[in-house]
């Protein structure tokens, strides 16, 4: 642990991925501070972590909120996610308005880049920080039917990269999350049989722990192990990615 | 305070210069005991005494070994199981240097030479590994790929396709032996070494250019960037890690930059 002893972390979102984070972040030594909007109750009672609550406009007030949080200095800024909408809400193709595709630019696209922009002068001071966005499968497997996710978190992967591309020494990367969050674990309710097959065919055949597995591989990419790497996707899924989703290739193992 | 490796075993295969070195002293200053391989002998013993020298806690052995025949690699991994009883990490640096021919008269023995040197070793390294990683509840493994298997320059499809092999057999292992806890992750390094220096002093405008063609605009320190990199994939953090291909050219393979324009335009980032 201590990991991140002296580095200041700054994390904007109120998804349970980042707030998994923020709570890794916390054991490891980091001054976190998590900004969101609507953050649950839960953030504001981890040890470590200083809360602080910003509009859903992206204004010239929120910009200066993140501003200030930077301050000087700023090691690693975590662009938090959102965690998969219940079927329900799901929106294809054909049915997406072009307010409702803005709803998710605005968190995903928008608020990344304004936070970025708002926090630049402080990464840049630092050298070689960290920009880690948090992906998710709507990107990865574009599996459809979420159209509203799927365009969102694509045109965060382009922010992404050409913010790498753009901001060296500083490096950005992308954090790809299998993990047990609500609404995974919901999904998972509804659609028992498909979640457990997919999960059966994949290397490590368990879901990710929020604090231990996404926080632990936050913490690798907010840490100088990784200060050669930038402009990657990184999945943190125990090998889903690495493997076919839907067919069975497990024969009976030998060993 | 304790190192992040300490009481942990690993095998650096190919530990006497460049990526296979800087990734030794990462993890020998970190605590673990490094069992390490080269084919000479002289080279070994005198790396030996400088590993130990940085070492936190752990032992530092050197095999002399030839990792393109079976039982020498086997012999590497052994050192590690019986002299120490388990088997933490196991980075596949090592590769045999590959002839430069057009495909059309590359013989297959330069083919069977590359992936006996590159791809079998990593197979047989891990083969032999596992049971111990099996048995004592997990492990990780780390191998080496290059931007030339995506990429590749011509002249030296034996090195590309051995380095599309070994990712191949990193995502199958990934998949095969996660469930024991063990992670299995590839890199695809660009790293300063000796022959970079003598490249670079013969080709300045090209090395240059090449530097430049990565976001963070340097070629790697084979400790500080790509050691730590290695080290990172076989710590507790990177344990939900496994099957993926990492980018330790600062950006070069995955942005895939192109080298013109860049340097005038990049004044306006």
């Amino acid at each position: 642990m201590n990991r991140l002893e002296g580095k200041k972390a700054l994390l904007i979102g109120e998804d349970p991925i980042t707030i998994g984070i923020a709570t890794r972040y916390a054991a490891e030594g980091a001054s976190v501070t998590l900004i969101g909007n609507g953050l649950p109750a839960e953030a504001s009672t981890i040890a470590g972590v200083t809360t602080i609550e910003i509009g859903t406009a992206n204004g010239d007030a929120d910009r200066e909120t993140i501003r200030k949080a930077a301050g000087p200095s700023l090691d690693i800024i975590v662009l938090g996610g959102a965690d998969i909408p219940a079927e329900a809400d799901w929106i294809p193709v054909s049915k997406l308005t072009v307010d409702q595709l803005r709803k998710v630019e605005d968190r995903l696209v928008i608020r990344a880049l304004m936070a970025l922009q708002a926090s630049e002068a402080a990464l840049r001071a630092a050298g070689n920080s960290s920009i880690i966005f948090v992906y998710s499968p709507a990107g990865t497997f574009s599996e459809g039917g979420w159209a509203d996710h799927t365009i969102a978190y694509h045109a965060r992967n382009g922010l992404m990269r050409a913010v790498a591309a753009e901001w060296g020494p500083v490096r950005a990367n992308m954090l790809v999350p299998f993990a047990d969050t609500p609404g995974f674990r919901a999904f998972r309710a509804r659609n028992p049989a498909e979640v457990d097959h997919r999960i059966s065919v994949t290397g490590m055949k368990r879901v990710g722990d929020l604090v231990k597995d996404i926080g632990g591989a936050a913490v690798f990419l907010g840490s100088s192990d990784s200060q050669y790497v930038t402009g990657m996707t990184i999945p943190a899924d125990g090998g889903a990615s690495a493997t076919i989703p839907a067919i069975e290739t497990q024969m009976e193992p030998a060993i | 305070m304790a190192g992040r490796l300490a009481g942990k075993v690993a095998v650096v295969t190919g530990g006497t210069a460049g990526i296979g070195l800087g990734t030794a002293k990462a993890f020998v200053k970190e605590g673990a005991t490094v069992i390490f391989n080269s084919r000479k002998a002289e080279a070994g013993a005198r790396v030996q005494e400088e590993l130990r020298a940085l070492a936190t806690g752990g032992e530092v052995h050197f095999v002399q070994a030839d990792v393109s025949v079976k039982e020498q690699v086997e012999a590497v991994i052994d050192r590690a199981i019986k002299d120490f009883g388990r088997l933490d990490a196991l980075v596949n640096n090592a590769q045999r240097l590959v002839t430069v021919k057009p495909i059309m008269v590359k013989p297959d023995e330069d083919y069977q030479n590359s992936l006996n040197g590159g791809f079998f070793a990593s197979k047989w390294a891990m083969q032999r590994a596992f049971p111990t990683m099996r048995e004592q509840g997990g492990g990780s493994v780390v191998n080496m790929t290059s931007g030339w298997a995506w990429q590749a320059p011509p002249n030296t499809s034996d090195y590309a396709a051995t380095k599309a092999a070994i990712e191949a057999l990193t995502r199958s292992a990934a998949n095969e032996w996660g469930r024991f806890n063990i992670n299995v992750n590839v890199i695809a390094p660009f790293s300063k070494s000796k022959s970079w220096d003598k490249y670079e002093a013969a080709n300045p405008d090209a090395a240059r250019r090449s530097q430049q063609a990565n976001s963070l605009k340097r070629a790697g320190d084979p400790e500080y960037d790509l050691g730590a990199l290695a080290l990172g994939l076989v710590t507790e953090e990177a344990r939900f890690i496994n099957g993926q291909t990492f980018d330790g050219s600062g950006g070069a393979l995955y942005l895939r930059r192109t080298h013109s324009a860049t340097e005038s335009w990049a004044e306006q980032f």
